[in-house]
């Protein structure tokens, strides 16, 4: 698989405790960035048609509100390649932990 | 109010530039509320400022809340694709409606795909000039009209590429 694009990435994970609408992507990854990424419309909007045609989210009516708000949904697959690539993210992270932790002894390596 | 019409021929691929020049004319107190036929409508009002956008989007009801709640207000739009948005200067910030340079690359392909699939229907429809050529003027008049229109959207593709490049380069 190839790996996502960071504001594909963002609104899978934005997306996969609940379904939100539109504005409401922005506001969870604004709210749990505090503020530092704020996802534009035109941005989302184009990685939301995107991950339609690809099937990994769907477009869903919420029933509960009076006013009828659609939201967006992972499906079975874009809950599964969200799990990959926030595997892929904390293995890429671990090794890069491992890396800077044995920074001082990087020397030792050349004789491996 | 106010108002005034500024005639200005605006190439596809440029969408950007115009929407800086309409955003810059914001600044001086003339704000862009109209196109049409190439005129471009202005109401003066010395003491607002927008950011002007476009954008080149399949629209959907959707699409449209997202960018009313996101602050965007919608000015109109045109062939169906491209919608011009404004946004108040001090409540926008330095928010645009791309924040990646991925997704503004997507925005000159969708453009491109748009022209590409106008020109092949151009082309299709034409054809008959070929079929029914017989060297008089009007064959020949109506084929230095077509050969005219198809050099345009050569022109306008190697443009819309070179944005698309220009993006590429930013990712």
């Amino acid at each position: 698989m190839q790996a996502l694009s960071e504001s594909t990435y963002l609104v899978l994970l934005a997306l996969s405790k609940k379904p939100l609408h539109g504005y409401g992507i922005i506001k969870k990854i604004e709210k749990y960035s505090d503020g530092d990424i704020v996802l534009a419309p035109g941005t989302l909007y184009g990685v939301l048609t995107n991950l339609q045609k690809q099937k990994l989210i769907e477009l869903v009516t919420a029933e509960k509100e009076s006013r009828q708000k659609k939201t967006y949904r992972l499906t079975d697959e874009g809950q599964t390649v969200f799990e990959l690539e926030y595997e892929r993210f904390k293995k890429m992270l671990a090794i890069s932990d491992e890396i800077l932790k044995g920074a001082e002894t990087d020397e030792d390596d050349e004789e491996i | 109010m106010k108002t005034m019409k500024k005639f200005k021929l605006t190439l596809a691929y440029d969408i950007e530039k115009e929407a800086n020049w309409l955003t810059e004319m914001s600044a001086k107190g003339f704000h862009f509320y109209k196109y049409r036929w190439g005129f471009y409508y202005f109401e003066e009002d010395p003491s607002k400022s927008y950011i002007y956008q476009t954008d080149f989007q399949e629209s959907s009801e959707e699409y449209f809340e997202l960018y009313t709640e996101a602050g965007w207000e919608h000015m109109q739009t045109e062939l169906g694709q491209y919608h011009y948005f404004r946004a108040d200067k001090n409540t926008i910030g330095d928010e645009r409606i791309y924040s990646d340079p991925a997704s503004i690359k997507s925005m000159y392909k969708r453009m491109l795909l748009f022209y590409v699939a106008i020109f092949i229907c151009m082309l299709v429809s034409q054809i008959g000039i070929v079929l029914t050529w017989n060297g008089n003027l009007l064959s020949k008049f109506a084929l230095i009209l077509v050969s005219a229109v198809v050099i345009l959207y050569i022109f306008l593709f190697i443009k819309l590429l070179r944005q698309m490049r220009r993006a590429e380069k930013l990712i």
